[in-house]
């Protein structure tokens, strides 16, 4: 056997995954060699001191403030959640005021009727349908452009309000490398 | 060898499995107390690899809160106890190596590895009658911590598996998504690199 083996030896024998056998072909090679011997020696008193160093315990406080930090981030949450709602109410609501206005102010200009009646069959109709146009553009930008400057608003705010909630709910939940 | 025995001792394991699966459920009473069961090995290995406190209880309150927030991920074949101690090498081991970048924690590293006042309570607890053993034993300690700075980030929390948690080869290699051969070349070298360090420090 040479040191090499030896010091593998050495190394199964404090991990006490050495048989007889080889702790035997061990104490041989050791008998022989003063350079292994101190290796061994060496090594041994590694061993030692490591196997007799104690747990450091955890400072009693510790749960509390891990448990104060979950509570913390369960708050986030909610609030992310609710922000959530609220921009989805805003979708909705936004979807609810443009529709209608949006057909009110087609009859209103008399141009449903002209765009079902199935489409620009003659010149007449064609002239016909490029005048109730020019009517309604007017009078579809003046009835939107308040409640959509409102909403876009309102979108911006909630949109920026909760990308500053997820990014602060990210940076405590990023994925950790041992999942 | 120590520590083996503290889930035994906190609670058995069909407690444990009722309090993971609460946890996973939501329930934040049931996590409190898998905290109260595993904050001193968690603790241990973050103290262990980073060398102070502050930064050892930082690591374990994260440790913790990833635990919360991927418990639903948590494969109830494995002890829960490695799962965990895998969240907390991972999050010590980038900490390191992002700590490594930064000169100005290169002071932490000097200041936690001289272990200036850091390793004193540890036995202030622990009533040791003779003022000689204290200080045999806090030198000790502050031997073995100098000894784990010199090490590699990897290399730290393979030694910590080892002698604190008494890990074998196989079961180290699960906990820091090594190779058990690479596990065993690794110990080996550290061991031999420490045991010279140490004869030349006595
Ligand atoms: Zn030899």
């Amino acid at each position: 056997m040479d040191c090499r083996q030896a010091i593998e030896l050495m190394q199964d024998r404090l991990d006490g995954l050495s048989g007889t056998d080889s702790t035997l072909m061990l104490e041989e090679h050791l008998a022989g060699c003063a350079r292994c011997q101190s290796e061994w020696h060496r090594l041994q008193m590694l061993d030692r001191l490591f196997a007799s160093a104690q747990m450091v315990p955890a400072p009693p406080y510790l749960r509390v403030q891990v448990m104060a930090r979950l509570e913390q981030r369960d708050r986030t949450k909610r609030m992310a959640l609710a922000c959530a709602a609220l921009a989805l109410g805003a979708v909705t609501l936004a979807l609810l005021v443009f529709v209608p206005a949006f057909f009110t102010c087609l009859s209103t200009a008399g141009a449903t009727t002209a765009l079902l009646s199935g489409g620009p069959a003659t010149l007449g109709q064609l002239l016909n349908l490029a005048k109730t146009l020019g009517r309604i553009t007017p009078l579809v930008v003046g009835a939107l452009a308040s409640p959509v400057a409102a909403i876009s608003l309102c979108s911006v705010l909630v949109a920026l309000g909760m990308s500053r909630l997820l990014s602060g709910l990210l940076q405590l939940s990023k994925p950790n490398n041992a999942a | 060898m120590p520590g083996i025995e503290y889930v035994g001792r906190s609670a058995d394991v069909t407690d444990e499995s009722k309090w993971i699966t609460l946890a996973q459920n939501g329930d934040q009473t049931a996590f409190s107390r898998l905290v109260g069961a595993y904050q001193t090995p968690v603790y241990n290995l973050a103290y262990r690899m980073l060398g102070n406190k502050a930064d050892a209880e930082d690591a374990t309150q994260e440790t913790f809160l990833r635990a919360y927030v991927h418990l639903r991920s948590y494969d109830s074949q494995r002890p829960f106890s490695s799962w965990l101690l895998s969240i907390a090498s991972h999050y010590c081991i980038d900490r390191l190596r992002r700590r490594r970048m930064t000169w100005l924690s290169l002071e932490d590293e000097i200041v936690a590895s001289d272990g200036t006042g850091e390793v004193t309570e540890i036995y202030l607890n622990n009533d040791v009658p003779n003022p000689e053993s204290v200080i045999a034993q806090r030198e000790q300690e502050m031997q073995i911590q100098r000894l784990l700075a010199a090490l590699s980030p990897t290399d730290r929390a393979a030694m910590t598996l080892r002698y604190w948690y008494d890990y074998s080869y196989e079961e180290i290699a699960e906990v820091l998504n090594l190779t058990v051969s690479a596990v065993k070349s690794r110990l080996h070298r550290a061991r031999r690199d420490l045991a010279h360090m140490l004869e030349e420090d006595m």
